[in-house]
C-alpha cells in the first residue's frame, strides 16, 4: 500500500513540479488571474492545504487536552499529516508574491534602513502566525516522538497541547481575517472565523479519515465528528445564500450531501464507500476554498483554468503524499504505540475498546481519582512561568513596535498588534518548556542515545544556528539596488534667447524670476569674481583675473537695467558673456539681486 | 539566499542609456503603438461608474493621526487631489496618453490587450477618466504587508516598488480595483521606454498605480524648499503652480489638479459651487480625487 | 557552555552575513584623475574621445577649490541649486581660462587641451538609484556642506582640507576615493540617521522628513 501511495505520490509530484517551477520563472500571470481577481491558485491551496494542516494537531491535541483517548498511531499519524500538510500550505503564498526574494520583508523585524513591516495587514499575522504554527506542531510531533526515548518527554505533551489548541483556533482566525478584512463582497462578513475554523476541521477530519483508511482501520468517533462538521458547514453556507446569495452548488453536492451516504450503512460499512466519502469532503472543500478565492473564476469575466492550475494542484497532492509516506515509512514504528488500536481494524468489526489506552495516562494515577484543583494541576504548574515570560515578551513587542520610529505612515493601535501576541507568548512559552524538559529529562539520559548520533546532533545544531542567524543577517542588511547609471553631464538649458527677446519687454516683472533663485544663480556664476556680497572674490581676482567693477548702486542705476542685462547675456571686456547659459528673465534676476546687493554693501 | 541576490543581482540590467534618446525615428514607433493602445483601450472601454454625491475633501481621517503624532512632523496643510469635470468631459483618451508618457507606464502584450488587461493607470470607466482615488483612508494602504503603500503627508497614496513584494493583498483589497499589476517583464519584452527620467520603470511583480504625479510635486516642494531656506522665509509649501501630467494634457481643462486645503488652489476654486460624486464603492473612503458635475 | 557557543555562532553569523549583504555598490566615477585603473573598459572608452584626463591633463580639485575662494557650485553648477550638481560644460571652464591664469610650465599643454575638448568633457555616472530623489540644492539649503557627503578623503576633501592630511591618507589608505562619497558608505541607513538627527547633532539641522515619499518615487 505504501509503495503504491508513493508511485501515485511521485506521479502527480513530477508533472506538478514542471508546473511549479514554470510559475515560479513565469510569476503569477502564470495561473488563472485577471484584472480584477488578483488571488488565483497558489491562496486557494493555501487556504486549503493550511485548513488540513489544522485539523490534525488540533485533533490530537484537543483530545489530549480534554483527556479523550486516542491511541498512539492515531495521533502520531494526525500530527505528521498536519506537518506536512503545513509544509505545502507554507509554499504557496510564497511562490505566489510577485518578487519572491523580498518575502522576508512580511517579517515584523525592523531592518537596518529601519524598515518596518505593517503589522495592520492581516497578512503579517498571518506569516507569523503560521510561522508560530509551523514550530510548535513540530515540537509537539518531536516530544511525541522522543517520548519513546526519553519517557520523561510525556509530562510536557498536555501542556504543549494546551498551548496548540487556542494557538490553532487563533491562527485560522487571523487566515480568515485575511479575507473577512477586505472589501471583496463576497469575502466579506463577520462569520468568516467560524466558517473557516469548521471548514478546516472539516477537511482535516477527512484527511485524517483518509489516512487511516490507508492504515487499514478506522475511528468511529472520527466519522461522527465529520459528520457533525458538515451539518454545520451546510447551515453556514444555507445561510450565506439567505444571506448574500452567493452559492458554490458543487462544493455544496461534494460537502455536502454526498458525506450523508455515510448513513446508509451499506455504504458506511464497506472501504470503498468510506474512501469516496472522504474524498468527495476533500474535493468538496477544495471547490469550496476556490470559489472563495476567485468568485468570477470561469464565468465571462473571469479567466480560465489552464494547466498550471491543475499542475499545482497535482504538485500540493503529489508533494503531500510523498512527504507522508516517506516519513511514514521511514519512522515505521516509531510512530506505533505498543497498545491495540483505538479504532478498530477493518476485518475484524471490533466495538470501540475503552481499554485502548494511551500510555501517557501513567503520568499521575492520582489525578484519576482526585479531583484537582484547576489551577494546582499538572499542566498550569508547568505553563504558569513559560506563559508569564511569553506573555512578557509579547507585551514588550508590543511597546517596541509602537515605539518604532518608522512608523510615519502607518497608523498603529493596540488592535494591530493583538493578533501577534498570543502566537508570540505560545513560542516562548513553549520553547520554555521544551527547554526545560531537555535540560531535566533528554540531558540526564543522554547515556542512552549513541556516541556518534550525539554528535551529529550537535553539529546539526550549530549548522543550524548558523544558517538561521546568516538569513537573519541578510534580511536585517536588506538588498540593494543597482544604481540608475544615468549620465550626469552639464547642466541642460532649454531656451533660447532670441535678440529681441533680451531687451524687448523689460518692464514685464512676471518673467523675473525670484530672488533666492537668482541669489542661487549668482551664487554659483558670478560669485567667483564678484563675491558672494558683491565685494569681489580677492583670492582670485586679485592673482588671476583683473578687478571687475564695483557693484554701485548710483552706477547701476545709471547704467539701466536693460544694459545691464545685454551686458550679462552678451559680455564686456573681461566680463564673460552668459547667454547660453542664462535666460532674459534669469539676467533680469540678476539685475535686480545686485541692486539689492548693491544696497546692502552701503 | 546569497544565490537568490546573485541571481538578481545579474536580473537587474537597467535600461539602456539610449532607450529613451534612442534614435528618432524607433522613438517615434514606440510612440505610435503607445497611441494604438491607448485608442484601443478607449474603444474597448466598458463598465459604468455608479456616481454618488460627495462634500469636498476636508483634511484626511484617521492616516493623518500618526503625523501628527511625531515630534518631527505636524499636520500637513495640503492634501492634493483631483477633479474631473463630467459636463466637460468628452472621453478623448489625451490624458491616458498623457499619463503614460509621463509615467513610462508599459505597453502590454497583444493577447493581453485583446483581453482587456491595460497596464494604464487611468481607465476610462464609463466615458471618463477614472484613476486611483487617493483615499484620505486607504483600504488597500491597511492591508499591504510590507508598508509599500502608504499615504504621504500631503494625501497621496504612493507607493513604494522597491519594498513590494507583489503579495497583490491591496489589489484584492481596493474596491474600484483602480491598482495594476506587472505582470510581465515589461523591460525584457521591450514594451517599456524610459520617456522620463524623473519616474522610475516598475519591475515585473510590483503593483502599481497613479501616483498623483507624485515626481512633480517632489520636485515642486525641494525647489520650494530650496528657495525658501534661501530667502530665510518660514513660507509653507502648498503646491502652487503644479500641474498632473493629465490635468496639462485635457485640451478642455476637464482635470484640475490641486490642493483641496489652499483656497486659492485652482481646483477649490473649480469645485465651488458644483456638486461632487464619487464611485459609490470608494466614497466611504474619503477620495482625494472625485468627478464634478451640473450646478455652476 | 554550550549556550554559549551556540549564541556565538548565531551572533556571528549574523554580523557576517549583515557585513556581506550590506556592502555596497562600488561607484565609479568618470572624469576624476586616476579613475582609469578602476573604471571598466566601457567607461574608459567613454572617456578617450572626450575627457581632458587622458590628453594628459588631471583636473586637481585642490588647485580650483578654497585656496582660490572658489565655491563647488562654480563649477557644478546645479550643487546648491538643483536636483543634480551637474559637470561643468566646456564654457564654464572657459569662464576663467579663457586668458592664460599662471606663468607655470605646461599652460600651453592645458589651453591646447581645453582648445581641443568636447563641449561636456565631464560626465559622472549617476549613482543614486531611479526610486530615489535626492535634491541637491535643498540640502544645500538646510545647511549641509557638500563635504558632509562627500567629504571623506576624496576630491572634495581635498578642495577644502588640509592637502597635506590628505595626501597622507592617500599613502596609507588603498582606494580612498573610492566613490564620489571618497569612500564613504551613504545608503539608505546613512540617510536616516542623518534625517532622524542622530547623526550631525552638533549641526542642529532641522529635523526632516522620513516619510517613504519624501525620498522615494
Amino acid at each position: 500500500m505504501l509503495n503504491f501511495l508513493r508511485f501515485i505520490g511521485l506521479l502527480l509530484l513530477l508533472p506538478g513540479l514542471v508546473a511549479l517551477g514554470y510559475s515560479v520563472y513565469q510569476g503569477p500571470a502564470a495561473w488563472a488571474v485577471d484584472s480584477s481577481t488578483f488571488w488565483g491558485t497558489p491562496i486557494s491551496l493555501f487556504v486549503f492545504w493550511i485548513g488540513l494542516a489544522h485539523a490534525g494537531t488540533l485533533l490530537s491535541a484537543i483530545f489530549l487536552a480534554l483527556d479523550i483517548k486516542m491511541d498512539k498511531r492515531t495521533a502520531m499519524m494526525a500530527e505528521l499529516s498536519t506537518l506536512c500538510s503545513l509544509a505545502i500550505a507554507v509554499i504557496f503564498p510564497l511562490m505566489h508574491l510577485g518578487v519572491l526574494d523580498r518575502f522576508y520583508m512580511v517579517l515584523p523585524l525592523a531592518d537596518a534602513r529601519a524598515n518596518f513591516s505593517n503589522i495592520r495587514s492581516p497578512l503579517v499575522w498571518d506569516f507569523c502566525c503560521i510561522g508560530v504554527y509551523g514550530i510548535l506542531s513540530l515540537l509537539f510531533f518531536g516530544t511525541h516522538l522522543g517520548a519513546k526515548t526519553f519517557s520523561g518527554l510525556k509530562k510536557i505533551r498536555k501542556p504543549l497541547a494546551w498551548l496548540l489548541f487556542p494557538l490553532v483556533l487563533w491562527v485560522h482566525t487571523v487566515v480568515s481575517l485575511d479575507f473577512a478584512a477586505s472589501f471583496v463582497p463576497e469575502w466579506a462578513g463577520a462569520f468568516f472565523p467560524v466558517y473557516f475554523i469548521v471548514g478546516a476541521v472539516y477537511s482535516g477530519i477527512a484527511l485524517v479519515c483518509c489516512i487511516l483508511w490507508f492504515e487499514g482501520y478506522r475511528m468511529r468517533l472520527l466519522e461522527k465528528l465529520l459528520m457533525i462538521s458538515s451539518w454545520i458547514l451546510c447551515a453556514i453556507w444555507l445561510w450565506n445564500f439567505a444571506a448574500q446569495r452567493t452559492f458554490c452548488t458543487s462544493a455544496f453536492i461534494f460537502a455536502g450531501l454526498l458525506p450523508q451516504l455515510y448513513w446508509v450503512e451499506s455504504i458506511r460499512e464497506t472501504r470503498i464507500g468510506r474512501i469516496c466519502i472522504y474524498l468527495s469532503v476533500l474535493l468538496g472543500l477544495w471547490l469550496e476554498r476556490l470559489f472563495l478565492v476567485s468568485p468570477n473564476l470561469g464565468t465571462t469575466a473571469g479567466a480560465s483554468f489552464g494547466w498550471v492550475d491543475l499542475g499545482l494542484i497535482a504538485f500540493s497532492a503529489g508533494a503531500f503524499i510523498l512527504a507522508f509516506t516517506s516519513i511514514r515509512g521511514g519512522l515505521g514504528s516509531a510512530m506505533e504505540g505498543e497498545s491495540t488500536f483505538f479504532g478498530e481494524v477493518d476485518s475484524t468489526d471490533m466495538a470501540t475498546s475503552a481499554d485502548g489506552s494511551e500510555e501517557d495516562e501513567a503520568l499521575d494515577p492520582a489525578d484519576e481519582k482526585n479531583y484537582v484543583e484547576p489551577w494546582a494541576s499538572h499542566e498550569t504548574r508547568t505553563l504558569r512561568f513559560p506563559l508569564f515570560v511569553g506573555f512578557s515578551v509579547a507585551t514588550f513587542f508590543c511597546i517596541w513596535c509602537a515605539a518604532q520610529l518608522n512608523f510615519d505612515n502607518i497608523e498603529l493601535s493596540l488592535a494591530n498588534v493583538i493578533p501577534l501576541v498570543y502566537p508570540i507568548a505560545a513560542l516562548v512559552a513553549a520553547f520554555i518548556v521544551c527547554g526545560k524538559a531537555y535540560v531535566n529529562e533528554v540531558r540526564p539520559n543522554f547515556g542512552s542515545v549513541q556516541l556518534r548520533h550525539r554528535k551529529v546532533m550537535h553539529v546539526v545544531a550549530v549548522l543550524l544556528l548558523i544558517m538561521f542567524g546568516s538569513l537573519l543577517g541578510a534580511f536585517y542588511a536588506g538588498g540593494k539596488s543597482a544604481p540608475s547609471n544615468q549620465e550626469v553631464a552639464a547642466q541642460p538649458y532649454n531656451f533660447e534667447n532670441t535678440e529681441g527677446d533680451l531687451i524687448g519687454d523689460a518692464d514685464s516683472s512676471a518673467q523675473e524670476i525670484s530672488a533666492p533663485r537668482a541669489a542661487l544663480i549668482w551664487n554659483s556664476r558670478c560669485a567667483t569674481c564678484h563675491g558672494t556680497d558683491g565685494k569681489f572674490n580677492e583670492k582670485f581676482i586679485r592673482e588671476y583675473y583683473p578687478v571687475p567693477q564695483k557693484l554701485d548702486s548710483a552706477r547701476i542705476d545709471s547704467i539701466g537695467v536693460d544694459s545691464l542685462v545685454n551686458v550679462i547675456l552678451n559680455g564686456r571686456a573681461n566680463m564673460n558673456a552668459y547667454g547660453n547659459r542664462l535666460s532674459g528673465s534669469e539676467a533680469r534676476g540678476l539685475v535686480r539681486y545686485m541692486q539689492q546687493l548693491a544696497k546692502e554693501a552701503k | 539566499m546569497a544565490l537568490v541576490g546573485l541571481l538578481q543581482g545579474c536580473k537587474k540590467g537597467q535600461l539602456g542609456d539610449g532607450a529613451g534618446t534612442g534614435s528618432g525615428e524607433r522613438l517615434s514607433a514606440f510612440m505610435k503603438r503607445c497611441e494604438d493602445e491607448v485608442r484601443l483601450a478607449v474603444s474597448e472601454a466598458h463598465g459604468r461608474m455608479d456616481l454618488v454625491k460627495v462634500p469636498m475633501p476636508k483634511e484626511m481621517k484617521g492616516s493623518l493621526a500618526g503625523f501628527s503624532a511625531g515630534s518631527a512632523r505636524e499636520a500637513s496643510v495640503n492634501r492634493f487631489g483631483m477633479a474631473i469635470d463630467l459636463d466637460l468631459c468628452n472621453g478623448c483618451g489625451k490624458c491616458i496618453l498623457a499619463c503614460n508618457t509621463e509615467n513610462n507606464v508599459a505597453l502590454v502584450t497583444d493577447e493581453e490587450a485583446a483581453r482587456g488587461r491595460f497596464m494604464h493607470w487611468i481607465d476610462m470607466r464609463g466615458g471618463a477618466p477614472f484613476m486611483c482615488a487617493h483615499c484620505g483612508d486607504a483600504p488597500c494602504e491597511k492591508v499591504c504587508p510590507t508598508g509599500a503603500a502608504n499615504h504621504t503627508p500631503d494625501g497621496i497614496s504612493a507607493m513604494m516598488y522597491k519594498r513590494c513584494t507583489g503579495s497583490r493583498f491591496c489589489g484584492a483589497n481596493c474596491p474600484a480595483k483602480a491598482r495594476k499589476f506587472n505582470f510581465n517583464d515589461a523591460q525584457e519584452l521591450g514594451l517599456v521606454r524610459k520617456l522620463n527620467y524623473d519616474v522610475p520603470l516598475r519591475e515585473k511583480g510590483v503593483m502599481e498605480k497613479c501616483s498623483l504625479c507624485l515626481h512633480r510635486l517632489q520636485n515642486d516642494r525641494m525647489r520650494f524648499k530650496t528657495e525658501a531656506a534661501i530667502a530665510g522665509s518660514n513660507a509653507e509649501w502648498r503646491g502652487r503652480g503644479v500641474k498632473t501630467a493629465c490635468a496639462e494634457a485635457c485640451p478642455r481643462n476637464a482635470i484640475v489638479f490641486g490642493n483641496w486645503l489652499d483656497p486659492e488652489s485652482p481646483l477649490v476654486k473649480a469645485a465651488q459651487g458644483r456638486q461632487l460624486y464619487a464611485p459609490r464603492e470608494l466614497a466611504e473612503h474619503d477620495p482625494a480625487v472625485v468627478f464634478m458635475m451640473g450646478k455652476r | 557552555m554550550k549556550v554559549l557557543v551556540a549564541v556565538l555562532c548565531l551572533f556571528c553569523a549574523f554580523l557576517t552575513a549583515d557585513f556581506i549583504w550590506s556592502q555596497g555598490e562600488t561607484p565609479v566615477r568618470t572624469g576624476v584623475s586616476g579613475f582609469e585603473e578602476r573604471a571598466g573598459d566601457g567607461v574608459r572608452a567613454g572617456m578617450e574621445s572626450r575627457g581632458l584626463e587622458s590628453r594628459g591633463v588631471p583636473f586637481d580639485h585642490a588647485l580650483h577649490g578654497d585656496s582660490i575662494g572658489l565655491d563647488c557650485a562654480a563649477c557644478h553648477t546645479g550643487s546648491k541649486s538643483g536636483a543634480r550638481a551637474y559637470m561643468p560644460a566646456k564654457s564654464d571652464c572657459m569662464d576663467c581660462h579663457r586668458l592664460p591664469l599662471t606663468e607655470k610650465p605646461g599652460i600651453e599643454k592645458l589651453d591646447s587641451a581645453l582648445a581641443d575638448a568636447p563641449e561636456h568633457p565631464w560626465k559622472a555616472v549617476s549613482q543614486l538609484p531611479d526610486h530615489v530623489v535626492f535634491h541637491h540644492g535643498v540640502h544645500s539649503a538646510a545647511g549641509v556642506t557638500c563635504a558632509d557627503c562627500h567629504g571623506g578623503r576624496g576630491a572634495v576633501a581635498r578642495a577644502v582640507d588640509d592637502r597635506e592630511a590628505i595626501a597622507r591618507d592617500a599613502r596609507n589608505v588603498p582606494n580612498y576615493e573610492r566613490n564620489v562619497y571618497g569612500g564613504l558608505k551613504i545608503d539608505m541607513k546613512t540617510c536616516l540617521q542623518c534625517h532622524k538627527g542622530e547623526t550631525f547633532k552638533e549641526r542642529n539641522f532641522k529635523p526632516a522628513a522620513t516619510y517613504c515619499a519624501a525620498c522615494h518615487r
